[in-house]
């Protein structure tokens, strides 16, 4: 072939060629909206998903493993109120969002609800940002709140799940040891709890298997430990009041540490 | 009748006839008016040269596009890559050609520097040519290993650090080097800035100007260079337009293929935020380093990390001392082609040492649970249908009705069941069961618990590793639209 009739050949190619990119920026700038916003929804989801996961690692202790409080140590997240009032409550002006970045930022030095002031401390939340002394990078606390924020849907009552009972399968198989540790660590300083003897004014455990259960009416044994830890203040045996033999209970606990400490004193 | 008019004036530089006008204009100085047929032949040069300028040139733009909405800081690098992602009409298109484009650029120069081995055209007249392209290869890699911290995920992040861990073991400046390339004893802002910095000024600078010496070494001095034992035959190719369309044409039809790649599914990948405080439990080079990942399993990094490879590097430096005076094929120099040899075997073994396959080991059961519940990327349950994940408690050493569940997670669940057997048989364990767990968690969100109790011996300590990871809705065409958290 000439290189004239080479040329020619080329320059045919090329218009198929720029016919071609044409077709397809066409194709691609057709899909590009679907392409963005699919996008974005997945790393929503991604991020979510991530929040989720750093809760399971540092909230739950505080606030429930799902967002449902715990006792005097955190309110609810995954609570109606939390969404509907909370922000006019404490006199917020920027939205929820902004509101439940910056208290994990910052932490809570004052609480604004006594009940959650925490056995008489005043200091309720650390401040979790790297910059303040936290453990969290700034991404993470997005993260965080963008996993609490997606309580709503829950919380407002649009989406209910059936609850499925896991903690059976996925409690430690509870030994006097771990139990025995757990007490020594965090409950010792006040109660006694047979050969464990303490020089704290708290009351003797030792029988506590015995009255648990009737304390409250309605309440079992192991709810009604769990209680006196997380909110001290609902049921003051006769003789320890706040003020007399010092304060209520100051143990914070996690999860697994309470569930280890009840199930010790009561078996 | 000819298409193109010649000029009518010319003049000679070193048996080179230029045009006149070549005097006036920097391009038409630095291009060769006229070509060899055999010189430019795919079968005698593969266009890898060209395909080296094609794939720096694809970098360069889709380089500069990605510049405008990178932030080059710990803080705001991920998002920046995110922002690309979610926001930014065919950014994800940039950052797939880039990353593509990167890849096959280290290709496709390696491969034309062993051409250039072969086909003996290194020594002599060729030698300054050679010495710049040694450089460029330099240049590509160092352009290729510090564009793999930019986004500042975990990949990155770990890759990089071990990467720059091996200028540790140098004697006496070892420690200061690393720090000087981390920017302090760990990655942080300053590491990053360096690393952006050599990535789109300094390496890109010296890059270019070493082109510019091997492009007019190419084609003015060497006059592009001929096979061994072809001599110049008339007639010859004009440059202009006969070279120019085909290689304009050839430049299309690669992008136009790389876009398809990109858009039937290649992925450049993204693993979460960069974390200094955990180290992933496999950190792999990218591919193109792998060989030196593997061949530092061969003993000490400093010999093998620092000295092998520097002493290859300054193989590649005087190689143009030991050419012999009349160019021979490869197949006419038996010592260069068993050394050829050894050194692309060496490179296939070692590349395939450093994969995850050859890494250092888990424990069986922690590689069965990040089999099926990863702690980096997606693993299978993430890729199943959000829909078909049943809540439910999926033990292996109880019956379930796999009937009553969907057919992809009934798949899924067997095979960790499978999974679960097998290690049990294949590492004499006295007891191996697995649970899995799936929870509604929230809305358009699962959380998968997945715990394996294992026992090594009859009456021993039963043992549990366990991991939880959560699982979202992918399809928003399948979202349920009650909440707000996605929208």
């Amino acid at each position: 072939m000439s290189e004239d009739m080479n040329v020619k050949s080329q320059f045919v190619f090329l218009v198929i060629l720029l016919l071609l990119s044409l077709f397809l920026l066409g194709f691609i700038s057709g899909h590009e909206q679907t392409r963005i916003g699919q996008a974005a929804y997945q790393n929503k989801g991604k991020v979510i998903a991530r929040g989720a996961l750093l809760y399971d690692a540092n909230c739950k202790s505080c606030h429930g493993i799902k967002g449902e409080g715990v006792g005097q140590l955190g309110p609810a997240l995954n609570d109606k109120q939390f969404f509907q009032t909370r922000i006019t409550e404490v006199g917020w002006s920027g939205t929820l969002e902004n509101y439940i970045r910056a208290t994990i930022d910052h932490g809570r030095l004052i609480g604004t609800r006594s009940f959650y002031a925490g056995n008489g401390s005043n200091a309720v939340m650390a401040a979790w940002n790297l910059d303040y002394g936290g453990p969290l990078r700034p991404d993470q606390i997005a993260d965080l709140t963008a996993f609490v924020l997606n309580w709503e849907a829950n919380a407002m009552g649009r989406v209910a799940f059936e609850n499925l009972e896991v903690e059976d399968l996925f409690a430690q198989a509870e030994s006097s040891g771990e139990g025995r540790r757990v007490f020594t660590q965090n409950c010792l300083q006040c109660h006694s709890f047979h050969d464990l003897k303490s020089e704290g004014s708290g009351p003797d455990l030792s029988s506590i298997k015995e009255v648990a259960a009737t304390r409250v009416p309605g309440q079992d044994a192991e709810s009604y430990i769990k209680d006196s830890v997380l909110v001290p203040d609902r049921l003051v045996v006769e003789g320890y009041e706040h003020g007399k033999n010092g304060l209520g209970c100051g143990a914070v606990l996690s999860e697994k540490d309470l569930q280890t400490v009840a199930e010790f004193v009561l078996n | 009748m000819r298409m193109f008019k010649q000029p009518e004036e010319f003049y000679d530089i070193g048996g080179d006839i230029r045009p006149a006008a070549a005097k006036k204009g920097f391009f038409s100085h630095i291009r060769p008016r006229w070509c060899q047929p055999e010189a430019i032949a795919f079968s005698n040069t593969y266009y890898l040269g060209f395909l080296c300028v094609f794939f720096l040139l694809l970098e360069f733009v889709t380089g500069v596009l990605l510049m405008v909405y990178y932030a080059p800081t710990p803080a705001e690098a991920y998002q920046s890559v995110i922002l690309l992602e979610t926001e930014v009409p065919f950014g994800s298109l940039m950052r797939e050609l880039h990353r593509l484009g990167g890849e096959c650029m280290v290709a496709v120069v390696v491969l034309h520097m062993l051409r250039v081995f072969v086909t003996d055209s290194y020594g002599g007249k060729y030698s300054l040519t050679w010495l710049s392209g040694v450089g460029l290869l330099l240049c590509t890699l160092f352009l290729a290993f510090s564009g793999y911290l930019l986004p500042w995920d975990q990949l990155a992040f770990w890759a990089v650090t071990i990467g720059t861990s091996m200028a540790e073991k140098i004697p006496l400046i070892g420690d200061t080097l690393t720090v000087i390339l981390r920017g302090g004893a760990e990655f942080g802002q300053n590491g990053l800035l360096r690393f952006y910095l050599l990535h789109i000024v300094w390496l890109p600078a010296v890059l270019f100007i070493l082109l510019g010496i091997h492009y007019y070494r190419v084609t003015r001095v060497n006059s592009l260079s001929l096979p061994p034992g072809k001599s110049a035959v008339k007639p010859k190719v004009r440059f202009f337009p006969t070279v120019f369309l085909s290689e304009i044409n050839l430049s299309l039809a690669l992008l136009l293929v790389l876009v398809m790649i990109s858009y039937a599914g290649y992925q450049a990948p993204l693993e979460n935020h960069a974390d200094p405080t955990h180290t992933p439990l496999h950190t792999q080079a990218p591919w193109f380093f792998l060989w030196l990942q593997g061949t530092l399993k061969f003993g000490s990094t400093f010999l093998f990390g620092i000295c092998l490879p520097a002493s290859l590097l300054l193989l590649l430096f005087v190689l143009p001392m030991f050419a012999g005076k009349e160019r021979k094929h490869i197949f006419k120099r038996p010592v260069h082609l068993v050394l050829t040899v050894i050194f692309i075997v060496y490179l296939v073994v070692a590349t395939m040492l450093g994969t995850a396959k050859y890494g250092v080991s888990l424990h069986p059961v922690v590689a069965l649970v990040q089999k099926f519940l990863p702690e980096e990327m997606d693993g299978p349950f993430q890729y199943a249908a959000f829909s078909s994940l049943q809540q439910g408690v999926y033990q292996s050493n109880k019956k379930i009705d796999f009937n009553s569940l969907d057919p992809q997670f009934a798949s899924l669940v067997k095979q960790l069941f499978a999974a679960t057997a097998d290690l049990k048989e294949e590492n004499s364990l006295a007891q191996a069961e697995s649970i899995l767990i799936v929870e509604d968690w929230q809305e358009e969100i699962k959380r998968l618990s997945l715990r394996i109790h294992f026992q090594t011996a009859n009456n021993g300590e039963m043992k549990t590793e366990e991991a939880v990871s959560y699982v979202y809705q992918k399809d928003p065409s399948a979202s349920s639209k009650t909440g707000s958290g996605r929208e």
